[in-house]
């Protein structure tokens, strides 16, 4: 889909989400505006109506100028495939790593993602791995005494 | 007395470390293709929290000036500038690197960008304090227009579609609505979720928008490595040499100053423009793009100037003109510092400071540059197996570390597939910011001003005014002279 008109897809979202916006706005509390100059429904709702003619010109201009693709070449399968998958190995970690901790998630993401992307050498990234959780983790509780999350284990 | 005290703030060991690993990360950061001075700076943001305020922004400047001249390494060995400002630099870099003279292309890049860069720190000395004492007599009216002045750099920020441009900053703008409203305590967009009352943390949404949209879009870009030039010869420069890069310095330091201190437009026009200014004014122009130093000179002298010029409206207005001013920006707000005429009142050290640490950061180009030049191919062979998941992590710690909220991670990880999705649609994520971090200011201040005296303030000012003026000079000339291309291309 994306390899169609970039200007007819952004208009058309546009178009929807601020429709969804307008609705929202509605639905506002106005409890408190009689007090004010200002509704705080003003600022909201002239957005919702600057995205909705904002998505109109931006489809117009697509339907009369079609644009370069958004991927001037189609990605290759597998780069779609590792990139779906690299996000899903974010939400993973972001899901583990109040549950076993910063040095032990880390460790496991940074050897799967970078097996993901191409890594061969199970040496390297076993390197590369220990390196850096080492590195961040003494940075970040060392010597900026930024608090990460520990695991059951205390580390 | 103050500015004694920011020496003595300045020159000491942990600053100056800190100041010069700033900039040896910029370079690094600079110099890979991909990765630009603002990625470096939102994945830093959140870690200056933990710092005292002068220690975090003279890091976070040492990195912004570090990252503005390592594009000039990629643009040279490469043939790819590794960040936006360095796209005039590949032109007579990459020849002279072609023809065995790789070691003196990068040497005139580090003097001309140390030369350029303390011109624009003396520029920021200078007009800072000036337009700062100007800006006390401000008042809400006269911020609110300021607000839409700054928004006028999303013409310049936006690319070829000024439509995608306003509908970028609006959706930043809108995102600024979310939370209870200061005036009315009236919640807005918040679905009941209590973490979303305070409205939506400005820091995570630069790290999504700028780090993990990138690592994304990296991850399916079809790879077009170059032949990196791995012969770095002699460094050091002949007379003639340095007779250029003075010739070349005021007018290139100039050009990067004054484009510096308009909003949006930055180190990238200031190079082009700069560069365009030495070629026609050079008796040999045919000579430009074929190996050029005078081009080198014109190109990395202006950008780096800029760095001072972008300083101007940020510290002085509170207006941020690209997006590193923007974190900066940032990086001020999470210490409670609000960048502008009260700035130089009540923290006048903390002012001296950041002038003092600019200049220093210049000097460290100087030093980085020079010392670094022999190992620039190794850094720019740096794989994306290794570089990815590196930033990855560094967005999920870096959007975590501010209040230990998973929450502004998950903000992190929506901003950063919503930016990718954008950035490919043609919407720029700096529009997005610039819409996010002037939008309360917008707002705030026109209510503030209807509720005082009535609207009519913002329109009868004389500050207002010629604010209005500035703004329309600043939308209506790149809208007429983009008309006027494409009458010429017609024709």
């Amino acid at each position: 889909m994306l390899t169609k008109n970039p200007s007819t897809i952004l208009g058309s979202g546009l178009i929807l989400f601020s429709g969804g916006v307008l609705y929202l706005v509605s639905q506002f509390s106005t409890a408190a505006e009689e007090f004010r100059a200002l509704s705080p429904k003003f600022f909201p709702d002239l957005l919702g109506w600057a995205l909705l003619f904002l998505g109109g010109v931006i489809f117009v201009q697509g339907m009369r100028r079609p644009p370069a693709p958004v991927f001037r070449e189609r990605p290759e399968r597998g780069a779609v495939v590792r990139a779906i998958l690299f996000i899903l190995l974010v939400g993973l970690y972001l899901r583990f790593l109040p549950v076993i901790g910063f040095f032990s998630v880390t460790a496991l993401f940074m050897l799967l993602s970078q097996a993901l992307l191409g890594e061969k050498s199970i040496v390297m990234n076993l390197l590369r791995t220990g390196v850096f959780v080492f590195l961040v983790n003494y940075l970040s509780s060392g010597l900026l005494h930024v608090p990460l999350p520990l695991g059951p284990w205390g580390f | 007395m103050t500015l004694l005290a920011a020496f003595q703030t300045v020159f000491t060991f942990k600053m100056i470390a800190l100041i010069f690993g700033g900039s040896a990360l910029g370079i690094i950061v600079g110099a890979l293709p991909g990765l630009s001075a603002t990625m470096g700076m939102a994945l830093m943001l959140p870690i200056t929290f933990y710092m005292p305020p002068s220690e975090g922004i003279l890091m976070l400047l040492g990195l912004y000036t570090g990252a503005v001249f390592g594009g000039a390494y990629s643009a040279i060995l490469l043939n790819i500038p590794g960040a936006p400002p360095s796209v005039m630099t590949s032109l007579d870099g990459y020849p002279m690197a072609q023809r065995g003279e790789a070691g003196r292309a990068i040497s005139l890049a580090t003097v001309g960008s140390t030369l350029g860069g303390i011109a624009g720190v003396i520029a920021l000395i200078i007009i800072a304090p000036i337009l700062a004492r100007f800006a006390l007599r401000f008042g809400p009216a006269e911020y609110t227009v300021l607000a839409v002045f700054g928004l006028s750099a999303i013409v310049a920020v936006s690319g070829k579609s000024l439509a995608r441009g306003f509908a970028g900053a609006a959706l930043g703008v809108l995102l600024s609505t979310v939370g209870m409203d200061n005036f009315t305590n009236v919640s807005r967009f918040t679905f009941g979720s209590i973490e979303l009352m305070s409205g939506i943390n400005f820091i995570p949404v630069v790290i999504g928008l700028f780090g993990l949209a990138e690592v994304i879009a990296q991850i399916l870009e079809t790879s077009k490595e170059g032949v990196i030039t791995r012969t770095i010869n002699r460094l050091f420069l002949s007379a003639s040499d340095f007779g250029k890069v003075l010739k070349g310095l005021v007018p290139a330091s100039l050009i990067g100053i004054v484009i510096g201190v308009l909003p949006g437009a930055g180190g990238t026009i200031a190079s082009i423009i700069s560069y365009n200014h030495a070629m026609q004014s050079s008796k040999d122009p045919e000579k430009f793009g074929t190996g050029a130093p005078e081009g080198i000179i014109a190109a990395e002298t202006a950008n780096n100037a800029s760095v001072g010029g972008a300083m101007v409206p940020l510290l002085t207005l509170g207006v941020p003109g690209s997006s590193p001013a923007a974190i900066l920006l940032g990086a001020l707000l999470i210490h409670n510092l609000r960048p502008g005429p009260m700035l130089f009142t009540t923290q006048p050290v903390l002012i001296n400071t950041i002038f003092v640490g600019l200049l220093a950061a210049q000097f460290s180009l100087l030093l980085w540059g020079l010392a670094t030049a022999r190992i620039a191919p190794w850094i720019l062979a740096v794989r994306k197996e290794m570089m990815l998941p590196t930033i990855a992590v560094l967005c999920v710690i870096g959007s975590f570390a501010l209040k230990n909220s998973f929450f502004d991670v998950g903000i992190m990880l929506v901003s950063g597939v919503a930016g990718f999705f954008l950035n490919k649609l043609g919407v720029k994520p700096g529009t997005v910011i610039l819409g996010l971090i002037l939008g309360p200011m917008f707002e705030n201040n026109l209510r503030s001003t209807i509720e005082i005296s009535g609207a009519a303030p913002i329109f009868t000012s004389p500050i207002c005014i010629v604010l209005w003026v500035l703004t329309a000079a600043m939308v209506l000339y790149p809208i007429c002279k983009m008309f006027r291309l494409r009458k010429c291309g017609t024709e």
